[in-house]
């Protein structure tokens, strides 16, 4: 907790051992976030570039809240830059054609079968979602804002954000189970 | 249902939420060298500060002309540079043909002519009175009639003359002008760097410039000029308290193209096309939740605009005129992270108006 405040004071004053620890430490989560919101390494790379500049410029913003708070803040600055990145490139509005029937029941494999998929495999699914699902699921799950707040924050309405939501989850559970069933083989 | 929906968000929230990526040493290093170099802003803003002391001068010296120096000094100075000679004795020579036919032009100016006619005028004179063949009474019929139609070829000659500098005189090749202009504002829902619901209002930009036009032809002219633009915005949580204002300051060189299709005496109307470069002079975010200092917004490029509008013009005297010109203009992204109007209804109506001084 000190040392956080410290590095808030000594990126305030401008100090650049003070920048680079602040990157060191959370670069690399930040760049996932970037990921998870964009499906796209190359875009994450650049806007979190951009975005350790604005938190740079802008950290004397930022109000101190106890552990933990200065990681939030970064994290939310990114996929709010990642959100404006979306919705500059329209890329929110693409169109989806849904073929096939979605089921009222998202079911998942047993634990023991999905525990064994690794990190890198999840969070390629979730980058391979449309892009609306994506940002639905995103700001649902990691967020944590309600459909209220993200139909607010995406001028959708709130139907639309849960029905993405559960398009999302299908979605998941379905590329859970093809992956299970390809180990399997 | 509900079970393995919470089961599958809580697997990836589990999973992903600490999720970190490797990152390449260089990264930072470029990080940290764009941190340290000085902003290529500061060379457009020596370029834009430059190019715009030259059209201040200019339109100060123009404005000055105009002011300072009396209107007759400045009409005869454009006369004398703009009427050749030689047009000034063509008007004589056509008026005095008939009679005058073996009248030497050759170096001759305006005065030289007329002495040259009154010559004549005696010459015929002394001719009509030696002539003794012709009785008396019909030589001052004649020499009557002489008279007048040579006062009056002389008169029409002058009078012809006159017309012609007067015309050259009054053609306007230059416009100075001052301008104000306003274009429509916009409230918007957005998202805070938190994450939370904020409300910006982007409040009407206004324009102030000066424009220096050349007159190509009748219909045609070129305009450029010096114009500051002011954005401000102003961004408000829920509740309504003002998270933050912001202030952004732009130089721009307009350069366009005016034609006009209807040209009366006390009116015109004409329609305008063109572009517009813009620096950023003074970009400046005051954080009214936190420390309240005043924070530099990141606008490195230049913002490229097109524009086009229809212009009434209204000529009150032949050299002052009033204009307003309501139009469309297409801002460029300029790829600042910075939500301007500009960004958010980058295509957006403006009404400008002016005063403009002909000559």
């Amino acid at each position: 907790m000190e040392d956080e405040l410290e590095l808030v004071k000594g990126c305030r004053a401008g100090d650049n051992a003070a920048r680079k620890s602040l990157y060191t430490l959370y670069s690399k989560r930040l760049l996932a976030v970037c990921y998870r919101y964009t499906g796209d390494i190359d875009v994450a790379h650049d806007l979190l570039h951009d975005g350790f500049i604005k938190i740079y410029k802008s950290i004397s913003k930022f109000n101190y809240r106890g552990e933990g708070s200065l990681e939030l803040w970064m994290s939310r600055l990114m996929a709010n830059l990642s959100l404006d990145y979306l919705k500059q490139r329209k890329k929110m509005q693409e169109v989806i054609v849904q073929e096939e029937e979605l089921p009222d029941v998202i079911e998942l494999p047993e634990k023991e079968l999905y525990e064994g998929i690794s990190d890198v495999q999840l969070m390629l699914f979730v980058t391979e979602l449309p892009t609306g699902y994506r940002t639905v699921f995103n700001l649902y799950v990691f967020e944590e804002k309600t459909h209220k707040e993200i139909a607010s924050m995406l001028n959708i309405n709130e139907h639309s954000s849960t029905s993405q939501l559960h398009r999302a989850k299908c979605m998941l559970a379905k590329r859970i189970k093809e992956y299970i069933r390809n180990e399997e083989k | 249902m509900k079970k393995n929906e919470d089961e599958l968000t809580e697997l990836f929230r589990s999973r992903l939420k600490k999720y970190e990526i490797p990152l390449q040493e260089e990264m930072w290093d470029k990080l940290e060298s764009e941190l340290s170099k000085p902003s290529p802003r500061k060379l457009y803003s020596a370029c834009f500060i430059a190019i715009a002391a030259i059209f201040l001068l200019l339109f100060a010296c123009s404005a000055s002309v105009w002011m300072f120096i009396p209107q007759e000094e400045i009409l005869s100075a454009l006369s004398e540079g703009t009427v050749p000679v030689v047009e000034k004795r063509t008007a004589m020579v056509k008026a005095g043909k008939s009679i005058l036919a073996e009248l030497p032009v050759e170096k001759c100016d305006e005065q030289e002519d007329i002495l040259k006619l009154e010559e004549v005028v005696e010459s015929n004179i002394a001719q009509i009175q030696s002539d003794s063949a012709i009785d008396k009474a019909q030589a001052d019929i004649r020499l009557k009639d002489s008279i007048r139609t040579l006062e009056y070829q002389l008169l029409e000659a002058m009078a012809q003359n006159q017309e012609e500098n007067i015309d050259v005189q009054f053609k306007n090749e230059w416009t100075v002008g001052l301008t104000a202009s306003i274009e429509k504002g916009k409230t918007i829902s957005s998202v805070g760097d938190n994450l939370e619901q904020i409300t910006i209002n982007h409040k009407s930009p206004i324009s102030f410039g000066i424009s220096i036009s050349k007159i190509l032809s009748d219909n045609l002219s070129l305009e450029s000029g010096l114009n500051y633009t002011l954005l401000r915005s102003e961004s408000k949580d829920l509740s309504g308290a003002t998270i933050d204002k912001q202030n952004i300051h732009f130089l721009g060189i307009p350069l366009k193209l005016n034609w006009t299709f209807i040209n009366k005496k006390d009116f015109d109307v004409y329609l305008s096309a063109g572009g517009m470069l813009e620096e950023c002079i003074s970009p400046k975010n005051d954080n009214c939740s936190g420390s309240g200092d005043e924070q530099p917004i990141s606008i490195d490029g230049l913002q490229c605009s097109l524009a086009s509008s229809i212009g009434l013009q209204y000529n009150a005297t032949q050299h002052l005129a009033f204009f307003a010109e309501p139009g469309v203009a297409y801002y460029f992204d300029d790829h600042t992270m910075a939500s301007t109007i500009r960004r958010e209804r980058p295509l957006n109506f403006n009404l400008r108006c002016g005063v403009k001084v002909m000559y």
